[in-house]
């Protein structure tokens, strides 16, 4: 057809490509017959070419309208003609029953109605999609040119549409049963209730209606919220699902323990999870996790931690595991996991005060005792002391032990949860700083301090720096770290002077880690107290260098060791006995002759190294070794030997004794006497007299009346008949020991806490204003908080007090007629 | 140059494909004609020969009868999808087709190669040439692109009919070729549509000749066309 060459005459082009106008109807019946075909799957002879060319030049021709509308009528009539009727027949009186909530048709029968109508639905919808689908290739040339110049949706889209309107939104025969889509709603809910109570449903064929709901859409918008599985179906899965788990949880509360009800909840959470993937949508998992997570966790959580089997049972009874799945379900309803640890906060307190009760509880019992002890049954106040000691030990090992079982449920249940550790230690510190229980610094220094003397012997390294950890662990709780400064420095003072420690090395590690725990300042005064000791010891030997050096070496001469301490280092006041250092610092001991020789010779020696230095003597804090012989005296096995001993006394012992060296063996001397004669303070010397005369086993003299009690009308003279066990004897005397204080020691400790606190608030103040210049009075009290937090909580009371000091001092001015109290700095 | 070599035996090996028949799979009928082709060639390249192969007959037959087509086009086609390209040169056409597969190297020389048409004076009565020709071959091989969804194939044969129609444009098939473009193509489709228009308007005398007054004067278009490229090229 080419116009071939050579042709002369040039007419006008006819009209159409090939000559001939279509004819629309004829055209039409063609392509509706093969379409008619393709539906009854008949398409086999149905050639492809003759139908494109068709449909090609019927919009090449601009009827591609017609064929449009041809096209989308064609279908809605088969498919309410043709299909509906075929969805209708399997509404069957067992399913319409179903959506009535009408009894009388067992589970089976209704399940298998639901799966036939199903199994329907699906055949209609594939059947459909296949037809369609050859339908819009057959149409391709409409869809490409005429739906796309105009903006029309494709004919598979349309047709989708249709399928949508004329099955899934028709009513059913019958007046007034529901349209299919609320009916395939039904059935699919009620397939899935069968599924959670155990039953086996056929989870593809639901999928593939799920896919239908998926692939439709409500209204002509195509876009992800407007799909009909999300318009129709979801919010009723979502709902009924809600009403299922909330009766489900209200059923599991009052018949499971806890742990059953955390492994049912997991278990419900990876079901619906499995289920939205093999028989819904993915896209309904968050949805539906939601609906768990609120019905079964997050309105019951409080029920469920608070149950008799809840967190409480699991703590006490190291239920990791149940822990465990009560933390899982708690953070995925809540990030924070407010109510687990509300309830972990609670338990941690609880058996904390239990441990404090069991404290005080110890130390009321034995302090009701000590009150008639201090009367003078000294070695039954000793008793009670230690008994008060171990109580404070038994309380830090307890205390351990919490932090041990806290931390193993942390570790192994809570996956090491950050801000339930912090949430542990707040507790820890709760019941640690108890207003109830304000003893918790010294036990944590006695605690060291027993280690420090006896608790390390024999330990590994490893196992010392266990020790020393746990220390470390408590001291970390203590909010009042001036308080524990004061005792470690008491009971760090007595074993340094009394060389009670095992090792310096571990002293000294333990200062290092409370160096890095506590810092510098904490440390500065600890670490001068062994300098002090180090040059001490300098001092000792050089003084022994010095005497040699001076003459002829005196075979009687006494040996000095020497302590030289700085008052300002160490808590001396704390070493005297209880209750009369005023009168120790006003008298000053009578040393017999040769001692205050000696003394003369070091204070001379030393003077020469530091000059402009005072030594002030510390009588009540030495010891001495004497070598004293008793003389010939019959013994109570009837034999006659001399009896050489090396006793160990107190300074204070030593003093009295030698005293007794001058006196003729059958005198004696008052108690009156020797007091006046050695200026020992009153309390002192009753308990040096009470170890030298009362104790059986170091009864050196002799008492006039022998009673348990010295009185001072008593009279002593030298016991000539001693008899030692062994050669070397230890004369102990009351209180050597570092041992919890007595409630009158204890609140002489408090007030001369509160004094050093006085003037560290004083100074922070200070510090602040000086800053500041000018603050409110709030601000003030807030930031000297701050400040003083790393070393103590001050009262605010406390607070305010030094304030006012600090204003009639002049170093502050209130600012009058600020509308806020507020203070001004006067440089 | 081992590519160029490489290129220059597969080329030839997928001419020989087409030339011999060898492995084919797919019969496609026009009119007298026979092609014995390959869905694997044909198929990626024409979404409608990819559906057709798959539906009811053709794919039970193995067979894609193209009823209304011209023998000649559809050919021009074919060669196409083997060669990349086709060539309009009358009956050498028929010759070559029959022949074995020319080497490329030539065949892409051929297909650049366009005598030039003698200079017309306007006017004059028009001469039908062989170019002319060729104007209505790019015309019909544009429609049938469109028609099938011929990948390429379009812009290809819309660059040859612009190439003729600078040298053509007073050839006496200048109507027909016109005529054909709208009879073929959806008024959407701009491309050989805007050819026309833009070689009416840059040679307003064709206004002048009868037959194009003819189309004008037909409501396709053409001349409220013509006026607003007039009117927006100033």
């Amino acid at each position: 057809m080419i116009a071939g060459r050579g042709r002369q005459k040039i007419r006008p082009p006819r009209r159409g490509v090939h000559g001939e106008e279509i004819d629309f109807e004829n055209t039409w019946a063609i392509i509706a017959s093969a379409f008619r075909e393709i539906h009854t799957k008949n398409a086999s002879k149905l050639s492809y070419e003759e139908l494109y060319r068709h449909a090609y030049r019927i919009v090449l021709k601009k009827k591609g309208e017609d064929l449009y509308r041809r096209v989308r009528d064609f279908e809605h009539e088969w498919l309410s003609n043709e299909v509906r009727g075929s969805i209708q027949a399997l509404l069957t009186a067992n399913l319409l029953a179903s959506t009535q909530i009408i009894g009388g048709t067992t589970a089976n029968e209704r399940r298998t109605a639901g799966e036939r109508f199903m199994k329907g639905l699906k055949q209609a919808w594939e059947d459909h999609q296949v037809c369609m689908a050859m339908l819009a290739d057959v149409l391709m040339y409409m869809d490409r040119v005429y739906c796309t110049d105009h903006r029309r949706p494709s004919i598979y889209s349309t047709s989708m549409v249709l399928f949508r309107d004329d099955i899934l939104s028709s009513v059913s025969s019958e007046e007034d049963s529901p349209p299919i889509l609320v009916l395939l709603n039904h059935v699919i809910l009620e397939q899935i209730r069968m599924e959670r109570d155990g039953d086996v449903i056929e989870k593809a064929l639901i999928k593939s209606c799920v896919y239908m709901l998926e692939a439709l859409y409500d209204g002509q918008i195509e876009t992800e919220g407007q799909r009909l599985y999300v318009t129709s179906f979801e919010e009723d899965f979502l709902n009924s699902s809600r009403d299922f788990y909330r009766a489900e949880a209200e059923l599991m509360l009052r018949d499971s323990d806890a742990g059953a009800y955390c492994r049912h909840t997991r278990r419900r959470i990876y079901e619906e999870q499995d289920r939205c993937r093999s028989t819904l949508s993915d896209t309904t998992t968050p949805k539906i996790e939601k609906v768990v997570e609120d019905e079964l966790i997050k309105n019951r959580i409080h029920e469920l931690i608070e149950m008799e089997s809840g967190v409480r049972f699991m703590i006490d009874n190291d239920r990791l595991e149940e822990l465990s799945l009560i933390y899982d379900l708690n953070a995925r309803v809540d990030n924070k996991k407010t109510e687990l640890m509300r309830a972990i906060q609670k338990r941690v307190v609880e058996m904390g005060t239990d441990v404090n009760n069991a404290a005080i509880a110890a130390s009321q019992v034995q302090s009701a005792l000590s009150e008639g002890a201090d009367k003078g049954k000294g070695a039954v106040q000793e008793k009670n002391l230690n008994q008060q000691t171990i109580a404070a030990l038994k309380w830090v090992e307890d205390v351990l032990q919490l932090k041990d079982k806290f931390d193993e449920i942390w570790r192994e249940s809570f996956g090491s949860d950050q801000p339930l550790q912090t949430a542990l230690t707040r507790s820890f510190a709760d019941f640690i700083n108890a207003s109830t229980f304000p003893r918790s610094s010294e036990y944590i220094s006695l605690f060291i301090d027993e280690n420090m003397k006896k608790g390390i012997k024999g330990k590994t390294e490893n196992e010392i720096d266990l020790v020393l950890e746990k220390a470390i662990v408590l001291l970390r709780y203590v909010q009042d770290k001036d308080l524990f400064e004061r005792y470690y420095k008491k009971h760090l003072c007595r074993r340094l002077l009394m060389q009670k420690s095992i090792s310096n090395d571990v002293e000294k590690q333990m200062i290092s880690r409370m160096k890095i725990e506590l810092g510098n300042n904490f440390t500065m005064k600890l670490e001068a107290m062994f300098k002090d000791m180090t040059i001490s010891e300098e001092l000792t030997s050089g003084y022994k260098a010095h005497v040699a050096q001076l003459g002829d070496p005196d075979p009687k001469r006494i040996e000095l060791g020497i302590n030289v301490l700085t008052s300002m280092t160490w808590p001396l006041e704390s070493m005297g006995s209880s209750g009369d250092n005023e009168e120790g610092k006003k008298l000053k001991c009578v040393f017999p002759p040769a001692i205050e020789r000696i003394k003369k010779g070091f204070e001379k020696y030393y003077g020469e190294k530091h000059s402009g230095r005072t030594l002030t003597w510390l009588a009540a804090m030495g010891s001495a070794d004497i070598k004293a012989v008793f003389p010939k005296v019959p013994q109570k096995d009837g034999s006659l030997k001399e009896r050489r001993h090396e006793l160990n006394v107190s300074t204070y012992g030593m003093v009295i004794l030698l005293l007794f060296n001058d006196l003729p063996a059958d005198q004696f001397l008052t108690f009156e006497e020797i007091q006046a004669r050695t200026n020992i303070p009153k309390s002192d010397l009753i308990r040096n007299l009470q170890s030298l005369a009362v104790a059986s086993k170091t009864r050196i003299l002799m008492k006039d009346p022998m009673s348990k009690d010295i009185s001072e009308t008593d009279r002593f003279s030298f016991n000539e008949g001693f008899q030692g066990k062994f050669h070397r004897i230890k004369v102990g005397v009351v209180t050597s020991g570092n041992k919890v204080e007595s409630d009158r020691e204890r609140k002489e400790t408090e007030k001369k806490n509160d004094d050093s606190r006085a003037f560290c608030i004083e100074a922070a103040v200070v510090r602040i204003m000086k800053q500041r210049k000018e603050l409110s009075h709030q601000q003030l009290v807030a930031e000297t908080l701050n400040q003083l937090a790393p070393q103590f909580k001050p009262d605010v009371s406390m607070i305010k007090k030094r304030v006012e000091s600090l204003i009639e001092r002049e170093y502050l001015e209130r600012i009058e007629g600020a509308s806020v109290d507020s203070y001004r700095y006067l440089a | 140059m081992a590519q160029d070599q490489a290129f220059g035996q597969f080329m030839a090996s997928i001419q020989y494909l087409f030339a011999s028949g060898a492995y084919s799979d797919l019969t496609i009928l026009c009119d007298t004609d026979k092609h014995a082709v390959h869905k694997a060639i044909i198929c990626p390249r024409s979404e409608f020969f990819e559906k057709a192969v798959n539906f009811g007959k053709e794919a039970e037959e193995g067979t894609i009868h193209l009823v209304e087509d011209e023998p000649e086009i559809v050919k021009l086609m074919l060669q196409y999808f083997y060669e990349a390209d086709y060539v309009c040169s009358g009956e050498e056409l028929d010759k070559e087709a029959k022949e074995s597969p020319a080497p490329v190297g030539t065949m892409f020389a051929k297909g650049k190669k366009g005598r030039k048409g003698r200079p017309l004076a306007a006017g004059q009565p028009s001469q039908r040439s062989q170019n002319g020709d060729c104007l209505i071959i790019h015309a019909k091989i544009y429609a049938i692109a469109e028609k099938y969804f011929v990948a390429g194939l379009k812009e290809l044969a819309m660059e040859k009919f612009k190439a003729a129609c600078t040298s053509s444009w007073d050839d006496a098939a200048f109507p027909v070729a016109v005529n054909i473009v709208y009879q073929t193509t959806p008024e959407s489709d701009l491309g050989l549509r805007g050819v026309v228009l833009d070689t009416i308007t840059s040679r307003l005398s064709l206004i002048g000749k009868p037959e194009i007054q003819v189309l004008l004067a037909e409501g396709n278009g053409l001349a409220l066309g013509v006026l607003l490229k007039k009117v927006a090229s100033g």
